[in-house]
């Protein structure tokens, strides 16, 4: 059986990743922001392709927005559960 | 005054070179939200508070999304690549694989029987036992040994690690570094087993060497 110590030990360990992982989705968020402003030169395209791409980085977007939100809400609420263990 | 088509191929091979990185950068995202669902499960094995598992359970989600994100910024990539060649034949490295060159980055990071194809290829070339795959090579040592006149010791040299400059051309960054990787590991281990073999034809060579001027 973990002690207290030990369980805030693993709990501190998963919130770092949660707060490496979330840099590196702000970071790609910034990339496909990056992404987009090069895309504007195809903007009056109708090509088929060019409409999967645009459409591809708008739902990769909002995925990595999602994770983000996740990522913040799943270590806010394991500190909660960490500080609420006695001792 | 610069060729408008070019500086348009130029913003569209950046941008297909941005949403590649990207890619990458969100299945390494992925990774750490994995982690870290890994640990607050740790955290909470034993456990009934539902705060941690709620947080155990954002993560995992976080995980697969992330993933999706790393997933759609490669179809993006593809498709951008793929318009890229429509309108300048040649342009952008085909993103069409063939069937058994290197895998995607999203292949390998896939889960699969065995867990994913890059963890399965590293294996291979990492296990312990992996000189048990050399043994037909060492057979084949000792024969030439037998044949070769005493004093000579001849020792077949490991295969020479080669890519295909076809495929690589169209591989991702991740796909490159994973081969230069295996490739290293295989070429170390490889040069290993060839020096022990190495110094065991020499030291039987010696022994018969002693043996002949004993007698």
């Amino acid at each position: 059986m973990a002690t207290i110590a030990e369980v805030r030990a693993t709990v501190a360990r998963g919130v770092e990743s949660a707060d490496q992982a979330r840099e590196t989705l702000i970071a790609v968020r910034d990339q496909i922001r990056h992404a987009q402003q090069l895309a504007t030169v195809t903007h009056d395209s109708a090509n088929e392709r060019v409409r999967l791409g645009h459409s591809l980085v708008g739902q990769a977007d909002t995925d990595a927005l999602r994770a983000l939100d996740l990522l913040r809400s799943a270590a806010e609420t394991a500190g909660e559960y960490s500080r609420s263990l006695d001792g | 005054m610069a060729d408008p088509l070019s500086d348009v191929l130029k913003h569209l091979l950046e941008l297909v070179d941005v949403l590649d990185r990207a890619a990458v950068a969100a299945f390494g995202a992925q990774t750490g939200a994995e982690g870290a669902r890994t640990a607050f499960t740790e955290a909470g094995r034993g456990s009934a508070n539902p705060l941690i598992t709620q947080a155990a359970t954002d993560a995992r989600t976080a995980s697969d999304a992330a993933r999706d994100a790393g997933q759609a910024l490669g179809r993006a990539a593809r498709a951008y690549a793929a318009y890229i060649n429509t309108i300048a034949p040649g342009t952008a490295p085909t993103r069409q694989a063939t069937p058994g060159s290197m895998p995607t980055g999203e292949q390998l990071l896939k889960p699969a029987s065995g867990g994913p194809l890059s963890k399965r290829i590293l294996a291979r070339a990492m296990i312990p036992n992996f000189d048990d795959g050399l043994e037909g090579l060492q057979t084949g040592a000792n024969r030439l040994q037998d044949a070769a006149p005493p004093g000579d010791v001849v020792v077949p040299r490991p295969p020479t690690p080669t890519v295909n400059a076809a495929n690589t051309e169209g591989a991702h960054l991740g796909d490159a570094l994973l081969a230069a990787l295996t490739i290293a590991i295989v070429g170390i281990r490889a040069s290993e087993s060839v020096r022990r073999l190495r110094e065991r034809l020499r030291a039987r060579s010696r022994k018969n060497k002693r043996g002949s001027d004993d007698g």
